[in-house]
Formats: structure tokens, sequence, C-alpha cells
């Protein structure tokens, strides 16, 4: 991705310049640089065909109907952190993804913490915005219990990072209530699929093959990200909203928002992840093709019996606020399991049976889908191996 | 001054005396001599261990260190002070530190590294088993 490189050497050389300042420091309780990482091989199957016998894939390419562990879910993460000062820490991610981007390891956040004290923080940098309630962890399969997180709530979010600043307040009661409150800002450069039926529908000849990517970026993010709870409940708002530029689609200066609220249950041996999330985008025709409104939500419940943890998710995605066309619309059931091999790794299953259906009635039935299904129903499977080390 | 000429000996009698009778499973929290973190409580403990934070109230910085992964002994102090096996412990970590949230803490190799970082930094505190208390370091709590 050379739009990366260039564009993070500069928040690349703050933070190793800051790292390199650290290990000149004399002894104080600091550990130098400090690597730490993550690692998911992860594996899906989807044979579903369309009425005339075509193979559909699944999630842009989540699933298709070849068994590939070198798909874009199989990835890598290090992370170095080092405290540079009592009140700096900086932090560098590398991260080398399969797929189509073939395992180059690339520079995926950088920054630089300022520790006002310890409740208030002040980042800047590089980094994964908080866009929905497990959007900062999403590439940490080990931190959830799903093989991939709903597909219906975290496909709607393309944004793969916030370039600016952030400000953190946090605090936590004798009781164990935590608070946060994170306000950020800033701009980037992502890619985001193209959906499949909007390909359907290109206006031009020769339209884009299905999984093609059009490049897009965000300027004048601002968001905000609060959370209240404990470990055992936890509670989650999040808003954020920004100006698009997609040339692909013949889109300037454009506003999208992404609001969200989430719960997090960990009490005893019953887990639950509960969210809601609301895709609003500009009313215009390009921007109701490119990124319609979309609204999508999930629940999942599990039960751990020892170090093994079934589970069953209800997810949908539907219209937002305003209906498009080219909307799509679906829900799912999905049972899956966890087991945790060992202190720091655990392997999942889980199968996912997802029913597209047409936004409007007109609409042929995607859901997430390549193209509408020959039955009413589809299915997924998935499988991962996730580490921490 | 001569408090503190005094108070050493007799800490060291005391302990002395009293570590014989200490069985080995005690989990003793130590902190270096010259320390600003009297009064610390086990609650307090466990928000640093945590993450959480990083001074106390009277603004004395304290840096948490921990023993090694499988060890008994942190075993023990993260199931009796956090409540939280080591899966759960990973599992909380794998949220706060991939986000820079929060930092867990530095891990060393045993008893012995940890009183020598201890004692050779002023704002560290650190767990080690009853039997491995000397003094070099300074004794702030100890639990069965």
């Amino acid at each position: 991705m050379n739009h990366r490189h260039t564009r993070f050497t500069r928040t690349l050389l703050v933070a190793g310049s800051a790292m390199l300042l650290g290990l000149t420091q004399p002894a104080q309780a600091f550990e130098g640089i400090v690597m730490s990482g993550y690692l998911t091989v992860k594996g899906t199957y989807g044979a579903n065909d369309d009425a005339s016998g075509q193979q559909q894939d699944y999630g842009n390419g989540y699933a298709t109907d070849n068994i590939d562990f070198n798909s874009h879910g199989t990835h890598v993460g290090m992370q170095f952190d080092a405290a540079v000062s009592e009140k700096i820490d900086t932090t560098v991610i590398l991260q080398a993804h399969g797929g189509h981007d073939n395992f180059s390891l690339d520079v995926e956040w950088a920054y630089v913490d300022y520790n006002f004290d310890d409740r208030n923080k002040l980042r800047f940098g590089r980094y994964k915005g908080p866009f929905y309630m497990i959007s900062e962890y999403q590439e940490v399969g080990y931190a959830y219990p799903w093989v991939s997180p709903p597909l219906e709530v975290y496909g709607t979010n393309p944004i793969a990072a916030v370039n600016g600043l952030s400000y953190v307040f946090q605090t936590s009661t004798q009781g164990g209530m935590d608070f946060l409150l994170e306000i950020y800002g800033g701009n980037g450069r992502h890619e985001a699929f193209i959906q499949p039926n909007v390909i359907d529908n290109w206006p031009t000849s020769p339209a884009p093959a299905k999984g093609s990517m059009a490049e897009f970026a965000t300027k004048n993010m601002v968001g905000f990200n609060t959370t209240l709870g404990t470990d055992a409940v936890k509670f989650r708002f999040g808003y954020m909203s920004t100006k698009v530029d997609a040339p692909d689609f013949g889109m300037n200066n454009v506003s999208g928002s992404f609001g969200g609220l989430g719960l997090i249950v960990d009490w005893r041996n019953f887990l639950s992840y509960i969210e809601y999330v609301d895709r609003d985008t500009e009313d215009s025709p390009e921007m109701q093709m490119a990124f319609p409104d979309q609204r999508a939500g999930y629940a999942t419940v599990g039960y751990r019996i020892g170090d093994f943890l079934p589970y069953l998710t209800y997810a949908r995605l539907d219209r937002g606020k305003t209906l498009s066309t080219m909307a799509l619309k679906q829900w799912s059931i999905t049972l899956g399991a966890r087991y945790e091999v060992a202190d720091g790794a655990a392997l999942k299953f889980e199968a996912t049976r997802a029913t597209p259906e047409s936004i409007d009635g007109s609409q042929p039935k995607y859901g997430l889908f390549d193209g509408p299904l020959a039955s009413s129903s589809g299915t997924v499977l998935a499988a991962s191996f996730d580490l921490i080390f | 001054m001569i408090r503190s000429i005094l108070l050493r000996p007799l800490i060291a009698l005391l302990l002395a005396l009293v570590l014989p009778a200490l069985a080995q499973a005690e989990i003793a929290f130590i902190a270096n001599p010259d320390n600003k973190l009297h009064g610390v409580d086990l609650e307090t403990i466990a928000r640093v261990y945590r993450g959480e934070i990083r001074h106390l109230p009277n603004g004395a910085r304290i840096t948490p260190v921990d023993q090694p992964k499988g060890s008994p002994i942190r075993k023990r102090f993260y199931q009796k002070v956090l409540g939280m096996s080591e899966k759960e412990l990973s599992r909380y970590w794998s949220k706060y530190r991939f986000t820079g949230k929060r930092k867990p803490p530095m891990i060393l190799n045993s008893d012995a590294e940890v009183k020598r970082w201890v004692a050779n930094h002023p704002d560290a505190i650190g767990y080690i088993s009853g039997e491995s208390l000397d003094d070099s370091v300074e004794l702030l709590q100890i639990i069965p």
C-alpha cells in the first residue's frame, strides 16, 4: 500500500526517534522497547449457487467455495511499545495480511501518547479509531469470541484508521466501575469493496469485477466514544462524522456518519455481546449508490463450560434512514464455539446461515452474497486459530 | 534519620523471627526501601496491576513488575488479588494492550530478579514468595 508508506513515514520517524531517545535514558523503571503481538490463521468456506448454478461468494471474498487459509482473514501483528519518559509513550504496530496484500509487512499504526496524568492523555499519530464497539481491537482475534466480528455490522465501516489527534479521559472507581471518554479527529485514506449489487448495476461499461475495491479519503473526521461499566457489564456509545472524497464515484466532500450503541456482558460463565449501528450518508444519488444508509445489529449469547465457549449470534442488516435501492438486507444465525487451547491461544469454529432479503420488495436478494442465491439461505463456515504473544 | 537507622535492623530482626513461621504459599508485596508507597492497600495494588493507575493519590509513581506466565506464584497472585485466572487475564489484556489504553506490567523471571529490580527502582512494586524476603527490599504487605 504505497500511500500508507509515504503518508506515515513522518509518524514513524517521530515514534521511532522517540523510542531511540528512550533507549538512551538512564536506568529507570522503564523497559526499553517491549514487543508483543497477535496472530490469526483463518479459513473459510461457502459454496452457494445462484439459480444458474454459478457460485456466489460471501462477504466480498470472505468465503468462497475454495477452502482458503491464505484468505484476507489471516494476518499477524507486531506491536512495539516504548516509554520515552515518565509521561510519553510511543507505539508502532506492524501488520502483515494474507490475501491480496500477500503478507507484506506494513506499518499499520504508529502513535505517541502524552499522559498528562493517570486520567488524561493526548494521542497523536495514526491509530485505529473506536468507530464501533470492538473496532479498536478488531485485528486481535483472541480478544473476542467469534471467528470474525458479525459481518452485518463490521462490514458497514471500511475506515481503517485515523491520522490525527485523540484525547482520552479514563477513570475507574474503587468499586471497579470504569468510565472512558475519547474525542478524536483527523483524516485518512482507505479502500472499500464495491458492493456486488452496485457492480451489477454499474452505469457504464465495463463494470468492475466482483471483489474490486475503491479508494476513498476521509477528512475532517470528528468522533467520540464513551464506555461505562465494569469488567462484567460495559456499555458503549459512539458517533463519528466525516467528509468523504471518492473520485471513483465522482464524489467530493460528501458527508457520512457512523453511530452505535453496544453492550458486553462477561459475568461468571455467561457472555453476551450486543450492538446496534447506524450508517448515515449524504442523500446524493452517488453516495446512496457507493455507501448507502444502513442499519445493522447483532446479539451474541454464549456460555463458558471450562475452556469451551459455545455461542449463538443473531444478526441483521437493513436499510438506514434513507431508503436506497442499493442498500443491502439480510439476517443470519451463527452457531459457533471457541476453545482455549492454552493461555493466549484459542481455536474457533462457526457456521453461519445467512438469509438475504430484498431491500424494497423489488430489488434482488443479495444480502452479503455476490448475487441472489438459488435457495432462500446460504451457509458459510469459518474456523480460526488466534494467538497473542 | 534516627528512626531509619533503628527501623531497618528492627525489621530485619522481626523478619528473622517471623520468616520461618511463614508458609511457602505466602505472597509478599515489596517495594524499594526509599519508596513513597506507604499504606498501599490491596485494592490499589490490584488497580496498579490492571494498568488503571500509575500514580498514587500522593503523586508517587508506582510501577508494577510481574512474574513469569505459568509460574505458581503468578497464578496465586492474580487469583487472590484480581480474582482472575491466567486465561481471563490474557483475555483482559488482549483488549487493552493492543489499543494502548492500558499497559501490562513488565515480566521478570524469578523472585530474585523481582527483588533486584525493586531494590534498584524507587517507584517499583513487585510480589515474591514470603520465604524470599530479605532486607534489600521493603515489605508492604503479606497475604496468606
